[in-house]
């Protein structure tokens, strides 16, 4: 029986004495169709769908054929034979509206993109904020929810929040190089990047905004597309000093000067730079180490809380927890408010770990290669680089050069 | 006249099974036949099953023969078919 068959039921049915030949020939020039015709005895056997019974029926006294029902098969006789079972159809209504009722809520909060910061952490921000596991789709505003984690971590550059069947998705992208530099830790060498006085750069405010140079350097090449040019190639420029003027100077034929002009100076200008690289750091640093000890505490998690099951709880001094957690769906992103997970708690104890000469060489290789790395991330093409490592005692000075050209120009504000 | 009428479709090369209901044979290996075009059953067993057709009888022999399908444009047969005779 096929699909049709089930949905709209079938039967099966024996056909005995008069001409069946004729009955079926008969139910064929009707257009009623008719499958697994077989002889079965002194007659046969065949299905035939439930609506075209009673036609058949009255074409059987035609050819005097006498039509016994076999099995009735199909939605409607089950229907039928169920009508009694009262709890049962209750049991498809409540269930149904269950499924009705959980759709209108979030049951799974996603997070997507995050590395710096945990979902956890994002999940209680979230909360503070009122959007939590159980909230009504209704009242979430994915704009509000956008703008409330860009205002408060300052280092995610972009968030997207989308509900998805009852999932709210949130993905983030993190400035990672910002990330990067911060914990690099690097010096650099101060006299070149201090910001120069206000008493250095002129005030011309009132006359045009100026291009100045963002560090010092050999000018390699220089566009203007505004302003007047206050440096040229191969000059060697200091931080801070005027490389295209905001003051256009308007002449006569004669050559002389009838009147000034403040313009927002605007160009490109590229110099080989020089980075001093010092770096220091301990010869000793924290270590972990895991005594083998495990607890595993396993929970339910229903409706938005987790009840957990006794025993397994962490007692340890010093550890690591790592929450595996699973949540039923019935299909796509239609999560439902019932789930389960394991918490699992590692026990670990604190230790100082040494460097040894070697070892102390290849850390300063890695954090001088990490800086040269950030550097090429914020746009400067490193040329040339060279480092010293010496290993004292307690400690592993650090120092290199690195040649370097990069874009200078920095419009004033 | 039945004659004059095939010469005629054969001439302009029409189509026998519109013109003179010849019935159209599909058989798949000796397991699986269809016959459309058909004008109904007139003996059914299941070693023999003769269908009457606008041209011709069709007799088909063979052993556990069923009819798998059967309506007003076709049927089919499933079983062990050994023979296919036009009487």
């Amino acid at each position: 029986m096929n699909r049709r068959g089930q949905w709209n039921g079938s039967l099966t049915v024996r056909a005995e004495g008069g001409s069946p030949e004729r009955f079926f020939n008969l139910c064929g020039f009707h257009g009623i169709s008719l499958t697994r015709i077989e002889r079965d005895g002194d007659g046969y056997r065949f299905c035939i769908a439930a609506r075209d019974f009673y036609e058949a029926r009255k074409l059987s006294r035609k050819a005097q054929v006498k039509l016994l029902i076999k099995e009735k098969r199909g939605l409607p006789f089950f229907l039928k034979r169920s009508r009694k079972r009262l709890a049962f159809y209750v049991g498809i209504l409540v269930c149904t509206g269950l499924l009705y009722a959980s759709s209108l809520f979030i049951w799974d909060i996603r997070m997507e993109g995050n590395t710096k910061y945990t979902d956890s952490t994002l999940l209680h921000f979230l909360e503070t904020k009122g959007y939590s596991h159980g909230m009504k789709k209704a009242g979430i505003v994915c704009e509000d929810i956008e703008k409330d984690i860009r205002n408060h971590y300052n280092d995610i550059t972009w968030v997207s929040a989308e509900i998805s069947g009852n999932r709210l998705i949130i993905r983030i992208k993190e400035n990672q190089v910002l990330e990067a530099a911060a914990d690099s830790g690097q010096e650099e060498e101060k006299e070149e990047t201090e910001p120069l006085t206000s008493q250095e750069v002129p005030d011309t405010s009132a006359l045009g905004r100026n291009v100045t140079a963002s560090r010092g350097g050999v000018i390699l090449s220089m566009i203007t597309r505004t302003g007047t040019p206050a440096v040229h190639v191969g000059d060697t420029v200091e931080p801070g000093q005027i490389l295209i003027s905001g003051i256009v100077e308007i002449k006569d034929e004669g050559g002389n000067l009838l009147k000034t002009e403040g313009v927002k100076a605007d160009g490109d200008v590229i110099a080989s730079t020089t980075y001093l690289y010092k770096d220091s750091f301990s010869l000793t640093y924290p270590e972990q180490y895991y005594t083998g000890q495990i607890k595993v505490r396993r929970y339910l998690w229903l409706f938005g809380s987790r009840h957990y099951v006794p025993g397994g709880k962490n007692t340890y001094e010093k550890s690591d927890e790592v929450d595996t957690y699973s949540q039923v769906h019935l299909w796509g992103n239609f999560y439902l408010p019932v789930g389960w997970g394991s918490v699992t708690a590692r026990e670990y104890r604190d230790a100082e770990g040494v460097y040894s000469e070697t070892a102390a060489k290849e850390q300063a290789e890695k954090r001088f290669r990490a800086y040269c790395e950030n550097l090429e991330a914020a746009g400067v093409k490193v040329e040339d680089a060279s480092y010293q490592a010496s290993v004292g005692t307690d400690t592993c000075d650090v120092t290199g050069t690195i040649h370097a050209t990069e874009a200078i120009a920095l419009t004033e504000e | 006249m039945k004659k004059g009428m095939e010469s005629l479709v054969s001439a302009l090369e029409l189509p026998q099974d519109l013109c003179l209901g010849a019935a159209v044979i599909t058989a798949l290996g000796c397991r699986e036949l269809t016959i459309e075009n058909h004008k109904g059953i007139l003996e059914y067993g299941p070693e023999c099953i003769r269908v009457l057709s606008g041209m011709c009888r069709i007799k088909i022999t063979g052993s556990d023969l069923v009819i798998s399908y059967f309506n007003r444009e076709a049927m089919k047969i499933e079983g062990r078919i050994r023979e296919i005779i036009y009487e």
